[in-house]
């Protein structure tokens, strides 16, 4: 693996890996900030102690991903403090807060489910053996992560009146919105970063999904200006109020 | 504002159970029991089990559900099993 000074001399390719990866760690750092700020609502000890210990690791993962992305010329300074809402590239899925316990379970179960079925295809990469490891390691985390929204889904379903299979319908064909048009040129595949192309990562999401949830045939996000860069329809960047949220603030706090 | 807890609605209806937990660092270790927690499914117990008892890199790691314990020495004391 090599790292490359100059954005001017990244490959096509290498430019479409970063922007890839840009956008799963900044997935994950808006998602620990979805826990940092559901943290207090935790239902018991146990519960507040796993939403803090998702947010830790979101974090790191987060950190771990943009420190990776100092193979690209990008500096963690550059990543951390000098971006705006405008250059956040989360997903759409995260933009709305949660409206309830029940939709917050539904959004992270959608959230956690989507980065580890995009991250899975670097697992065996053998074009990039570090982004494989750092993959590998995520996943393994992230599994406890998928245990704690399932359990949640489980217990609320047994309320006849729980919401919660109407909020994941909701926040499913926001999650779709990760994954765009399917059958679109796919550089990173092409170029053996990843194993597997985004039409049959957006089909493996869609089978996890269903083995949780009903998902209507033919589902489709709503498709008008996705751009790869992003992973998302429309103007680039999140909301400035969940920016603000979010955003590290504190920089003589910050750890190295 | 004081949070209240509908427990009906936020757990579902179950009623919780209580889970035992044991794990080992290594495989030279016995299996010991380290503590337990409540959750209302074995899938909300295993990420509890996970993250309230991460103060080491367990090598093994498993939860039992404590209805499933049949108690020999304990029988009819409070604790039907005791962290060592």
């Amino acid at each position: 693996m090599s790292v490359i000074n100059s954005t001017e001399r990244l490959s096509e390719a290498d430019q479409f890996l970063r922007d890839e990866l840009y956008c799963i760690a900044d997935a994950k750092l808006v998602l620990a900030g979805w826990y940092m700020m559901v943290l207090q609502n935790g239902r018991s000890i146990a519960d507040f102690t796993s939403i803090c210990a998702m947010m830790q690791g979101q974090y790191g993962h987060a950190r771990a991903l943009y420190q990776h992305l100092g193979r690209f010329g990008v500096t963690l300074d550059e990543v951390e403090w000098t971006r705006g809402a405008k250059e956040i590239r989360s997903p759409k899925l995260l933009d709305r807060p949660p409206q309830s316990w029940s939709d917050f379970v539904a959004t992270i179960f959608m959230a956690e489910q989507a980065i580890s079925t995009q991250l899975s295809g670097y697992r065996t990469s053998l074009a990039d053996r570090t982004l494989a490891r750092l993959a590998d390691k995520i996943l393994k985390e992230s599994r406890f992560h998928l245990s704690y929204s399932v359990g949640w889904i489980k217990a609320l379903r047994k309320d006849p009146a729980s919401t919660v299979d109407e909020d994941a319908r909701r926040r499913l064909v926001e999650a779709l919105d990760w994954w765009g048009e399917p059958d679109q040129p796919d550089i990173v595949f092409s170029s053996g970063y990843r194993d597997a192309p985004d039409s049959d990562l957006r089909e493996r999401f869609l089978k996890a999904v269903g083995e949780t949830f009903d998902v209507p045939d033919g589902i489709a996000g709503h498709v008008r200006s996705w751009q790869r860069s992003i992973r998302r329809n429309g103007a680039p960047g999140i909301p400035e109020n969940l920016f603000q949220n979010i955003r590290f603030k504190n920089r003589e706090l910050a750890m190295p | 504002m004081k949070k209240i807890i509908d427990r009906q609605l936020e757990l579902g209806g179950d009623k919780p159970e209580f889970y035992e937990v044991f794990a080992r660092r290594d495989s030279a270790e016995p299996l010991t029991h380290i503590g337990s927690v409540e959750a209302p499914n074995p899938e909300l117990a295993e990420a509890r089990a996970w993250f309230v008892y991460d103060h080491h890199t367990w090598r093994e790691m498993c939860i039992v559900p404590l209805s499933a314990i049949v108690t020999i020495t304990e029988r009819g004391s409070n604790s039907k099993v005791k962290v060592v």
